[in-house]
């Protein structure tokens, strides 16, 4: 019997450890969705997170407001160039029009503005069973709804036809469960609109400190406009909804310029302070995206990418260049040549030279063409932060992705449109040009002329602004033709064919998913 | 106490207290022991050998005759421990002085006599798997990790070892490649304490470049034997953790009755095993002017150079426009030294056996300012407190530590311009290429070498105590406890003045990581020979095994001086993400075996193990994997036993399940991610899910089917062992790619660059197949003695399902693998390249190069343009692995040739792709010397271009087909008569090279490299790899 105590104690040893228990999975770094979305504060932290691909929250990765909208897709229009420190070939072939299906930059574009929106639908989903401030949980909705309604016109602008996915999923767990049909654009846009109207009546006018940044009813009335305005334009051609453009901006624009809105909306009267980081989300910004310095990388890296990188003390990777081309004797014609004297924010836009910080010496790029004596190549300065010059990657300075200056042009181009240019039209467009140190457009001009100037006017404003390439698909010249192949082609970009506005679809997307068709021409 | 004693320990008794009488009656006799010592298979009489009477001093040597005389008064019986170099040792019974003895040795290189298995040992002729042993003059090799010892003397395992940045990673795979995600490593098992080799437990994530294996903290130097369980009836009993392969390692402990104390010391030279033929300055000028007027941008580069000149001066540095230039891999390549000092003790007493070692071991880098450091000490203790009761205990300790090449290095090595000098005129170094000097991959690479902190440290604890007690005669229980303890610190320090770390201001960081691994293990052994012929062994058990491991990385940027580099990590003015993590594992297990033997000569084994681990979702936690095999020893039986020239023939044969769970542990939870955004300037903390939930996610399952058999002619002279397997592996764990459109990419916000959605699922099916040989023999056993051991195996390896619907997966968009359904896992997806592109003939390139002398491709489909459906799939099969080993003996001399080849697989050379772009941004290699122009046209080298598209096409794809003089070492062990009278056992001299020739037509540093480390996936791809190297050393084995 006494072996009897060493079969006891095995079976001690065996029965002490529960095998149930033991094999549960009770993560301590990690929530899971199960534990999660229960209180109000879970509610805002699923909202908080829709804003993220905003400005990447110091991952150090391109995100979509954070440099990857430039290599994925400024960077192919004619004001932007890959610079010597952009070595990515994807990114080199995108600049010169001759994109493939395989480019990760527009396949990160793909993938993270689907991961945003994802994360939309989790809040847009969660939230309403939390039992919390009704106020609170209407206006976190109308967030989720208006950043979803942003990264959808941003989708349905480069791709066309998208899946319009709108719901969360838990229960999926094979790929045929996530497999999506594109969706009509027209469709993609109705949702837009839906997910904007509701935003705007559930969104508040302002925010005060600690939520200023945010999406408000403003917000989302001047992004319903430009997507009015966007949908009337071509390809989709909706001319009715230019009307729906004026109303709309008309309520988000401030009484002072003949709008309804009650947002405290002005131009700034320096246009060099709209960019500044001491000037942030002042009266002219209706949304950006937020930046932080010296925050665990949540500083935007545009900054140091368009800096020379000979400059002693100060370090740039200069992979965001003007472009510069060939243009008959003008050897070196960019849109830096388009300003005319005057034009303030030719000085507010670029840099020619920049100033060392730790010598005090100047250092620029001399242009080497002799018809151009003592001139200098330009660079991007809308980044720039001053206080951040020791680590210029972190620059304070916010990304706009609306404000008050575009929607006085999202006015004056769709009051152009249907009435012809009309006072309302010259005022909304001269409250723009006179803050940039410029004088009223000639009276007078027709209906063409009147769009031609806004739209090179449009052009200088928003330049490295993100808005180039959606201008170029969207414009028309006087005969109501698309200006996106010879805009390209006058500026040397040879490649441009009109099967090129809109993107291939990623490879790896037809692959993985069997209802995805590829645009035609890739 | 009890003192009343069972019937059974009372007879015992008696039987001890009879027998001491007997001891002290016979005490203070002399008798003298005479006789001979030859080897079994030739009966050569052998010199030197020597004899010691078990559990004392006394002891003798044979003469040149091969005689000896030993004197004692030691009582009978006794037992001889008869011991030689080469040999294995024997122990003869002495019950009277008797007439002189002849005493056969057995060569110990011949099939060794037990074998360690799972949970056990058995003789080697009652194994029914498939089980191969590391030959004992290969375990000798001055390597720095166990699994390279595997390459080449193992049939069936494919070792290689993919950076040459030291205590670096080699991938391992035994028997082909079972798993997609879930990994290919197979188990160790190290003095019973099963690891699997995870290099992210000695990763705290801080330190960039390569990974340092966990298992080096193990020196080779330890180690007693090496088996490898290849087949499902050896792997079974570890059920869910054996489908790759498992490897059983088993250190050095003492012998009985002995005492010796062993210093091996060596030190050795490396260096570069080549370098790569690079354009000189001028050179380089040239193709870069000529690039720019292949690209109609001349006017545009006149321009460009004017500006780098000046900027160059600016930063007080001159371009060499015209001259050599600098060579960067001179510059940074060494001859590096290797020093190992090992010092070991074996004692026994008939009680107790002891093992201690201490090995130093100091290994640097090809590459200057990078090394490898071990220090490492070893316990092993066997006490037999009585007949029934023994403790044995197995501990390691080690402290590594490794300076390594920051992941940049190498490719900068080859693609920085040579016209940039290191220095500039005051003496610092230059920081960046002035040609793409943003680009941090042109960094001035020896600046960074130089300057860049990148270390890693390890310290090691693994070891475990186990008590076996005989509750029976024939049933035993044994219970074992463990752990595994890592700690690992990482730290790096990119100073202002390297440009990595120039646009951040400086940056520090520093990881840590602690992972503690417990093991206990219940086991029960019943072993019975019933009748002289039923041989029976059955071994039950429960096993229990968890792992913690909680990691933290701190992180600053923007700091005033470089002074303090990550040592004051709160100076830093720019705060940078942190962060910690914790996760756990836990398997749970059940375990049983039925050894069968009828007459020894008809073996059965049955396995059966229930594994529950927690990686699994809540409908699938507990696997189940038997396995059963049968073994004929055809040999014994009569109609064979009179065939005198064979003398071993046995036949297996087995079938059975395994499984590998090799995935992070949540896998199955719909885990939330951390997602940073600030407002009103405040950082706030946003929560999205990061992954699916799958509650039937399960395990991966192997079947495998062995038939096997073992032969010996000759007196086993000549020893074959040959195996065919089938591998059929099910529900692998897949990353399946899922519609971006589900939202699911970017679950890792700190790696979102163009990350496919994916979902872990149990899905899609792979097969292996394969052959092995493995042919040992004796060719003289004479004075001179000479054998020879040849293996040759071979996989195919055969992906059959990737999922529903899905034929095709790339994992990594940028480089050229694929898997391919129906093709081998490491396949490659490619551009057919076509010539290049002559004047009149259509352009045929997907890249802008199109003007006469660009790249040509092949229109696979026909379509008269070049699209990504032109693209073909390259099989990549693994290769066959020979082994071929000769020992020589003479005298004193031992003399060992080790060569090894691969044959058949293929490498992509990322570096020579890029080194023939000739954009004239970075250097080009020699090749585009005979690039094409007008005035070479017969050429299949493109002419250069500024800007091209890359394009992943077969011409940068090589074979990776090597063979190569792994190891040849020169011994000479002095004479024991000499040695003697300084009181010297052994006194042995050896000069050795490792690597010292490889015959290749691969262009890069070496066909073994890979980027991607261990992962099979992606193998093969060579993207500014460490090189490896070739080391010549020289050293002393002293025992006394």
């Amino acid at each position: 019997m006494k072996n009897l105590k060493y079969v006891v104690f095995t079976t001690i040893a065996i029965s002490t450890i529960s095998c149930k228990k033991f094999l549960e999975e009770t993560p301590q770094g990690i929530i899971t969705t199960q534990n999660f979305y229960k209180t109000q504060s879970d509610a805002i932290a699923a909202t908080d997170a829709v804003y993220f691909f905003l400005n990447a929250g110091g991952t150090g990765e391109q995100t979509l407001y954070n440099v990857l909208l430039s290599t994925g897709m400024d960077m192919a229009t004619d004001d932007v160039d890959p610079g010597p420190g952009a070595s990515n070939a994807d990114v080199r072939s995108l600049s010169v029009l001759s994109t493939v299906s395989t480019n990760r930059t527009t396949f990160q574009l793909w993938q993270q503005h689907y991961a945003a929106i994802g994360m939309a639908n989790v809040a847009l989903a969660k939230i309403p069973g939390i039992a919390m401030d009704s106020t609170l949980k209407a206006r976190l909705l109308g967030e989720s709804k208006f950043l979803r309604a942003l990264y959808y016109f941003n989708l349905v602008r480069l791709w066309g036809d998208v899946p319009l996915v709108l719901e969360y999923n838990p229960s999926a767990v094979t790929a045929s469960d996530y497999a999506v049909a594109r969706t009509p654009s027209t469709q993609v846009y109705a949702q837009i609109e839906t997910d904007l109207t509701q935003a705007a009546a559930a969104l508040p006018n302002s925010y005060s400190s600690p939520d200023v940044g945010r999406a408000t009813k403003g917000a989302a009335l001047a992004l319903l406009a430009k997507v009015y305005l966007t949908t009337a334009s071509l390809p989709l051609n909706i001319t009715g909804n230019y009307q729906l453009a004026v109303n709309t901006a008309l309520e988000a624009m401030s009484p002072a310029d003949g709008g309804s809105g009650a947002f405290g909306y002005a131009l700034q009267s320096n246009y060099a302070n709209v960019f500044l980081p001491a000037f942030k989300n002042n009266s002219e910004h209706i949304f950006s995206a937020q930046f932080k310095s010296l925050s665990q990388g949540q500083g935007n890296n545009q900054n140091g990418r368009a800096i020379y990188n000979g400059v002693p003390g100060l370090s740039g990777s200069y992979a965001e260049q003007v472009r510069f081309y060939k243009n008959g004797s003008d050897n070196y014609f960019s849109i830096y040549k388009l300003y005319q004297p005057g034009d303030k924010r030719k000085r507010a836009s670029f840099f020619t030279f920049y100033i060392s910080p730790t010598n005090g010496k100047k250092y620029a790029l001399p242009i080497t063409n002799p018809a151009f004596p003592n001139d200098s190549t330009p660079f991007f300065s809308k980044a720039w932060d001053p206080n951040s010059t020791g680590i210029t990657s972190e620059s304070a300075a916010n990304v706009a992705i609306l404000r008050y200056a575009e929607l006085l042009l999202i006015h004056a181009e769709a009051e152009n449109e249907i009435n012809g240019p009309d006072a309302v039209a010259y005022t909304s467009l001269n409250k723009v040009r006179n803050r940039a140190g410029l004088p009223d457009l000639t009276a007078g001009l027709t209906q063409a002329q009147f769009r031609d100037s806004l739209y090179l006017d449009r052009r200088l404003e928003l330049v490295w602004e993100y808005q180039r390439w959606f201008d170029l698909i969207r414009e028309k010249d006087a005969s109501g033709n698309p200006i996106f192949t010879a805009s390209l082609h006058a500026v040397g970009k040879n490649n441009a064919q009109p099967f090129r506005a809109l993107y291939p679809i990623p490879q790896n997307e037809l692959s993985a998913n069997p209802k995805m068709t590829q645009n035609p021409g890739f | 106490m009890n003192f009343i004693l069972p019937k059974s320990r009372k007879k015992s008794f008696l039987l001890m207290l009879l027998t001491c009488v007997s001891f002290s009656f016979y005490a203070q006799t002399e008798n003298t022991i005479k006789g001979k010592v030859v080897a079994e298979a030739s009966a050569e009489t052998q010199v030197g050998v020597i004899i010691r009477i078990k559990g004392t001093s006394v002891a003798t040597t044979t003469d040149v005759n091969g005689n000896f005389e030993l004197k004692t008064t030691e009582p009978f019986p006794f037992t001889l421990l008869i011991s030689y170099i080469g040999f294995q040792t024997k122990e003869v019974e002495i019950y009277e002085a008797e007439d002189p003895l002849e005493i056969k040795l057995q060569a110990s290189n011949v099939l060794k006599e037990v074998v360690v298995v799972g949970y056990g040992e058995q003789n080697r002729k009652d194994v029914t798997g498939s089980i191969s042993s590391v030959p004992t003059e290969l375990k000798s090799q001055p390597v720095v990790s166990i699994e390279r010892l595997l390459q080449g003397s193992v049939a069936g395992a494919q070792v290689t070892q993919v950076s040459g940045q030291p205590g670096a990673g080699v991938s391992v795979s035994i028997r082909g490649y079972n798993s997609i995600n879930a990994g290919n490593d197979p188990l160790y098992v190290i003095d019973g304490y099963p690891i699997y080799n995870d290099y992210t437990v000695g990763n705290a994530g801080v330190t960039g470049g390569p990974q340092i294996n966990p298992l080096s903290s193990i020196p080779t130097s330890d180690i007693e034997s090496i088996e490898v369980l290849k087949d499902a009836s050896a792997t079974a009993i570890y059920g869910s953790r054996g489908a790759n392969g498992v490897v059983i390692v088993t250190t050095k402990k003492g012998k009985d009755s002995t005492f010796s104390v062993t210093y091996d010391e060596y030190t050795g030279v490396s260096s570069v095993i080549r370098e790569i033929p690079l354009l000189n300055a001028g050179q380089f000028w040239k193709l870069r002017e000529q690039a720019a007027i292949n690209t109609g941008t001349y006017g545009a580069l006149l321009g460009a150079n004017a500006s780098i000149i000046a900027s160059a001066k600016n930063q007080g540095y001159n371009l060499d426009t015209s001259g050599q230039g600098t060579n960067w891999q001179k510059a940074a390549f060494r001859n590096a030294i290797t020093q190992s000092h090992n010092l070991s003790i074996m004692s026994g007493t008939d009680k107790t056996k002891l093992g201690v070692s201490f090995n130093y071991f100091n290994q640097d880098g090809v590459l200057i300012n990078t090394n490898f450091i071990r220090y490492a000490g070893r316990i092993n203790v066997e006490h037999n407190y009585s007949k029934k009761f023994k403790l044995t205990a197995s501990i390691n300790a080690s402290n590594i530590s490794a300076n390594v090449a920051p992941a940049n290095v190498v490719p900068d090595l080859l693609f920085t311009p040579p016209s940039v000098p290191i220095y500039n005129s005051s003496g610092s170094y230059v920081i960046q290429s002035p040609f793409e000097a943003a680009n941090p991959t042109i960094a001035n690479p020896i600046n960074t070498l130089v300057n860049e902190i990148n270390q890693t440290k390890t310290n090691r604890f693994l070891g475990n105590v186990s008590a076996q007690y005989k509750i029976l005669p024939n049933l035993t229980a044994k219970i074992l406890v463990g752990a595994d303890v890592t700690d690992n610190v990482q730290n790096q320090y990119l100073p202002t003045t390297i440009s990595e770390g120039a646009a951040l201001g400086g940056y520090a960081a520093i990881g840590s990581q602690f992972t503690t691994n417990w093991l206990n293990e219940n086991t029960l052994t019943y072993s019975k020979v019933i009748k002289k012929i039923h041989k029976l062994n059955v071994l039950g058990g429960f096993t229990a095994q968890q792992s913690i491991t909680e990691g933290s990385i701190t992180a600053a940027a923007g700091f005033p001086n470089n002074l303090s580099t990550f040592n004051n990590i709160g100076s830093g003015v720019s705060a940078q993400p942190v962060s910690s993590s914790a996760s756990e594992w836990a398997l749970a297990s059940f375990l049983g075996r039925v050894n069968y033997g009828l007459k020894d000569k008809y073996l059965v084994t049955v396995t059966l193990r229930a594994d529950g681990s927690s990686r699994f979702g809540p409908n699938n936690k507990w696997g189940y994997f038997p396995s059963i095999a049968v073994a004929w020893n055809a040999h014994q039986e009569d109609f064979l036993k009179d065939i005198k020239w064979l003398s071993n023939l046995k036949l297996r044969g087995s079938v059975g399940n395994t499984g590998n769970q090799s995935i992070p542990p949540y896998s199955s939870l719909s885990q939330l991610g951390y997602y940073r955004y600030n407002f009103s300037n405040t950082t706030v903390a946003g929560y999205a899910p990061q992954t699916a939930y799958n509650p039937n996610l399960g395990w991966e399952q192997t079947t495998q089917t062995d038939f096997g058999t073992d032969l010996g002619f000759l007196k086993n002279r000549i020893a074959v062992t040959a195996d065919v397997y089938y591998k059929l592996t099910t529900n692998l764990l897949l990353s399946e790619p899922v519609s971006g459109t589900s939202g699911l990419s970017y679950y890792n916000a700190t790696n979102n660059a163009g990350q496919t959605s994916t979902i872990f699922q149990n899905t899609g099916a792979m097969e292996n197949k394969g052959y092995e040989v493995a042919v040992l023999t004796q060719n003289l056993i004479n004075k001179f003695k000479w054998n020879t051991t040849f293996l040759i195996s071979e996989n195919f390896n055969k992906i059959l399902s990737l999922g529903d619907g899905i034929s095709q997966e790339i994992p990594n968009t940028s480089q050229p693998s694929v898997l391919q359904v129906g093709a081998p896992i490491g396949s490659f997806l490619v551009y057919k390249t076509n010539g290049v592109i002559q004047p009149g003939e259509t352009p045929l390139t997907p890249t802008k190069d199109t003007k006469p002398g660009g790249q040509q491709y092949v229109d696979v489909n026909g379509d008269g343009k070049i699209t990504t459906a032109d693209q073909v799939v390259l099989k990549n099969n693994p290769p066959v692995i020979l082994g071929l080993t000769n020992t020589f003996k003479y005298g004193g001399f031992d003399l060992t040739v080790f060569l090894q080849a691969s044959i058949g697989g293929l490498i992509y050379n990322a570096n020579e792709a890029t080194l023939e772009e000739g954009t004239g941004y970075l250097n080009s290699s020699t090749v585009m010397l005979n690039g094409y122009s007008a005035t070479n046209t017969n050429t299949s080298v493109k002419s250069p271009y500024q800007d091209p598209t890359v394009t992943i096409s077969n011409r940068f794809i090589e074979s990776a087909s090597y063979g190569r003089l792994k190891n040849i070492t020169l011994g000479y062990t002095v004479p024991l008569k000499i040695t003697e009278k300084a009181k010297i056992k052994s006194l042995r001299f050896y000069v050795s090279a490792q690597n010292l020739l490889t015959w290749t037509k691969y262009t890069g540093f070496d066909p073994e490299a890979s980027s991607n480390g261990q992962s099979l996936i992606n193998k093969g791809y060579d993207s500014g790899t460490y090189p490896n190297s070739k080391m010549f050393l020289g050293g002393v084995t002293v025992t006394f």
